[in-house]
């Protein structure tokens, strides 16, 4: 393409990415085609529009009642994806953009949340949830499917079936989710007895 | 721009309105300065989301500058929150961008029921309410985001330098629970309202960047050092009959210093393109915790503290090959091995007992993507693996585990894509296993979840073109997961004699949305979008969890969003945007929200705006948060 004559050091690695591969996508999509002087005033923007335009699924998940504030327009897509290819080569996993925003989580905890290594959306649906704190599930069922047990009342040695009638939830007492620096089982609260 | 072009896209162009009010015209000065009054009158229970902290009464200031070779974007909302974005590219060899954004929310997510899980009601107790206020005095915790880029780059001749500031800066209250309530304890009736948690939390990175064409290759490097300190302050009230029994607090906290390098080249041929890179991760910290009671029944004190490292190496690289006509190759691998070591004492009933922890992780992954493109048609495989293996082993007071995990993802996808006759046809579909092998060589008076299993398939299709001239696109998506367990290991059995076993666990989704736009670019556009969706989370073996409830769940619903934009006259903008989301079953939403602006240009230096917001929200289920906010913000805007 013609931007890449000059781009080409700012975007190395733009035919590796989903966008070029497919032959869809072009410079023009996203910025516009207002074009630029010679002298580096930038092109024309179209920001979220344009990704909007082919990602209709994230979209309507943005109009969930609990989203980042994409819409609001405090974040951008580009604040967590990496739509020009610069990470081709990505030695960083996808959490670090999270973590970047989010340090309270970042840790590094005594006793980590070992779901983190699979990363922030095990649990968390990033564009849009109808539950708090984007999560995927409004109960249990998130934790409870690595942590079930299901003849026996219990979560490990522990009965949990009086603890869990009538609706309470795991996080009220493991409310340290990512990590703790005192308690395995991120209930510090109860840790100390 | 005007109102009414950030209107023909859905769904982002609700709230943009005074945002983008200026185009960017790159060779005209421009310079618009908004001024609004915001008033917001709420009824119903005023509850605790962001709607109401958004919209306090207040004023409204945006200003936007745009000539050649500088913007600025500054808004300043009632709440304090805003940004103010400034970018100088001036015809010399310095660039200058700062970013500067602060949010503020409403941060209570619990849920608060009337009854405690045995059934018994709140208001039985002392206070007689699960809300904050009889002990914290507010009902509203509110948690402010700062965020700050600051960039100042030199351009030479065959690349560019950096000096780049980021800093993130999180204060204020939230609720650590997601209910803030739960169960009797201490052999006498008792409740837990919600907790609060104050926190403090900040991070800041320097980093030193350049990018460069150097021997035909295109390099990349950046090398910083950074900051994270997180302090946080909780407390936990329990609640008897007719006092507070206890009121637990404890404070945690780390402090971490870290410095990060990393290098990337890539090299591009006529039809073979190479990248790869390294980089390198290094955080020293120093976590602790203090904890205790106060009230009518003291506890015992325990504290921790210590410190930890941890260090990460990764290396990882591309090549993308296109042999002939249309067909395109590409291999990718990254490696990375991650140590921490950690020590520290902990102080537990007036014992001390040492803390000592070390953990090695080495990672793994190869992909692999073929495709090919031609009239009008592409097709695509890809598919990889990834691999880690954690050799974990902790010991703190009689605490003992040492295990080693493997974890391997799998994934396979295809995907065709075929354009004809204006109407383009898109499927995508695929498969993932996962898959975690744990080998479990010592465990004393611990927890540790096995052996599992998961597969998760997905398909999505969609076809877009134009009905007549109306543009429009139809697209529906399907997906199913599976994932089997096996039993944990914990020590000591509660009962040896029984045999544990698990339940598989489900997850499917379906969903469908339409989508339907006038052409744009006339006196009216419009777009109107429905869609449906349905997600299941289930435990499918049979007697699941005896005295769980709750554990199944379902969420199924309607969106709808439309938007309308009327330029009547000359010099009148008129837009109506909205949307509905009601999904039912674990949650019971009754969301809608509802916008309508004015703009009337008086002159070429002064516009007048109008814009009138509704939201109503409803959560039924939870008998929480049933309330009406109608928003009125009324200003001019004055370009120069």
């Amino acid at each position: 393409m013609a931007c890449l004559s000059c781009h080409r050091g700012q975007i190395p690695a733009w035919e590796g990415t989903p966008h070029a591969r497919s032959k869809e996508v072009s410079c023009w999509s996203c910025h516009g085609d207002a074009g630029h002087d010679a002298k580096g005033n930038p092109a024309a923007r179209r920001g979220e529009t344009a990704c909007a335009s082919c990602h209709v699924e994230q979209v309507s998940q943005f109009r969930r009642v609990y989203h980042h504030p994409v819409p609001e327009g405090r974040m951008s897509c580009a604040s967590c994806h990496d739509v020009h290819g610069k990470d081709a080569a990505a030695t960083r996993r996808v959490e670090a953009k999270c973590l970047s925003c989010h340090p309270e989580a970042a840790g590094p905890y005594v006793f980590p949340h070992r779901a983190l290594e699979d990363g922030c959306s095990s649990c968390h649906t990033p564009h849009g949830s109808v539950n708090r704190g984007l999560l995927r599930t409004a109960g249990n069922g998130t934790c409870l499917s690595c942590h079930v047990q299901s003849n026996f009342p219990a979560v490990g040695n522990v009965p949990h079936n009086r603890m869990l009638q009538g609706g309470g939830k795991c996080l009220d007492c493991h409310s340290e989710v990512h990590g703790s620096n005192v308690d395995p089982l991120m209930a510090p609260q109860y840790r100390k007895r | 721009m005007k109102l009414s072009q950030t209107v023909s896209v859905p769904a982002l162009s609700l709230t943009l309105a005074f945002g983008l009010a200026l185009p960017l015209r790159a060779q005209e000065p421009a310079t618009a300065v908004t001024l609004a009054g915001v008033a917001g009158i709420q009824s119903g229970d005023e509850g605790r989301r962001d709607d109401h902290e958004g919209y306090r009464n207040g004023f409204l200031a945006v200003v936007q500058h745009h000539e050649k070779g500088l913007s600025l974007d500054m808004k300043f909302e009632p709440t304090t929150a805003g940004w103010l974005d400034i970018a100088w590219r001036p015809d010399g060899p310095f660039r200058l961008e700062l970013h500067l954004d602060r949010s503020r929310r409403y941060s209570d997510t619990s849920i608060r029921p009337e009854t405690t899980p045995l059934g018994t009601p709140v208001s039985s107790f002392y206070p007689g309410t699960n809300t904050l206020a009889p002990l914290f005095g507010d009902d509203n915790p509110v948690e402010t985001r700062t965020r700050l880029r600051f960039k100042v780059s030199y351009l030479f001749p065959t690349g560019v330098v950096d000096l780049t500031l980021r800093g993130t800066d999180l204060r204020g209250d939230r609720v650590p629970e997601a209910q803030g309530i739960s169960f009797g304890d201490f052999g006498a009736p008792a409740f837990f309202s919600p907790g609060l948690t104050n926190q403090d939390s900040r991070e800041w990175d320097a980093s030193l960047g350049t990018r460069l064409a150097l021997f035909g290759v295109d390099w990349e490097a950046r090398a910083g050092v950074g900051k994270r300190k997180v302090d946080t302050a909780s407390r936990f009230p329990v609640w008897g009959k007719t006092s507070l029994l206890e009121l637990s607090r404890f404070t945690e906290g780390h402090d971490a210093d870290f410095v990060h390098a990393r290098l990337t080249a890539a090299k591009q041929y006529e039809s073979v393109q190479l990248a790869g890179g390294v980089s390198y991760d290094r955080t020293k910290s120093t976590p602790s915790f203090a904890g205790g009671a106060d009230g009518q029944t003291p506890r015992d004190v325990l504290s921790s503290s210590g410190w930890s490292n941890v260090t990460r190496k990764d290396a990882a690289g591309s090549v993308s090959v296109q042999p002939w006509g249309g067909l395109d190759v590409r291999a990718s691998g990254r490696v990375g091995r991650e140590e921490t070591s950690a020590s520290g004492r902990e102080t537990l009933r007036s014992q001390d007992y040492s803390l000592d922890q070390s953990q090695d992780i080495d990672q793994w992954a190869a992909r692999g993507e073929l495709g090919w493109a031609g009239s009008g048609l592409r097709i695509g495989l890809l598919g990889g693996r990834e691999r880690s293996t954690n050799d974990l082993g902790f010991a703190r007071a009689s605490s003992l585990l040492i295990e080693e995990d493997v974890r391997t993802r799998d994934d396979l996808r295809g995907e065709l894509r075929y354009r004809t006759s204006g109407l383009r046809f898109a499927i995508s579909g695929g498969r993932r296993w996962d898959k975690k092998r744990v080998d479990l060589r010592d465990l004393v008076l611990g927890y540790f979840t096995g052996n599992h299993d998961g597969t998760f398939d997905d398909i999505t299709g969609s076809i877009s073109g134009k009905l007549g001239r109306l543009p429009f696109s139809f697209s529906a998506g399907s997906g199913r997961g599976v994932t089997d367990l096996e039993p944990p290991a914990f020590e000591p059995n509660y009962d040896p004699s029984w045999q544990l076993v698990t339940s598989r666990a489900s997850t499917r989704f379906e969903s469908f949305i339409a989508h339907l736009a006038t052409p744009g670019g006339s006196a009216v556009d419009a777009w109107a979008e429905a869609g449906w969706r349905r997600q299941r989370w289930t435990f499918d073996d049979g007697a699941p969890l005896p005295g769980f409830v709750g554990t199944d769940e379902e969420v199924r619903g309607f969106t709808f969003a439309l938007g309308v934009s009327v330029q009547p006259a000359a010099g009148w903008t008129a837009s109506l945007s909205g949307w509905v989301d009601a999904p039912s079953e674990a949650v019971e939403h009754r969301a809608w929200r509802a916008e309508a602006s004015v703009e009337r240009t008086i002159s070429k230096a002064l516009d007048v705006l109008l814009r009138v917001q509704i939201r109503r929200f409803d959560e039924a289920l939870y008998h929480l948060d049933d309330y009406t906010l109608t928003a009125f913000t009324l200003g001019v805007r004055g370009h120069f």
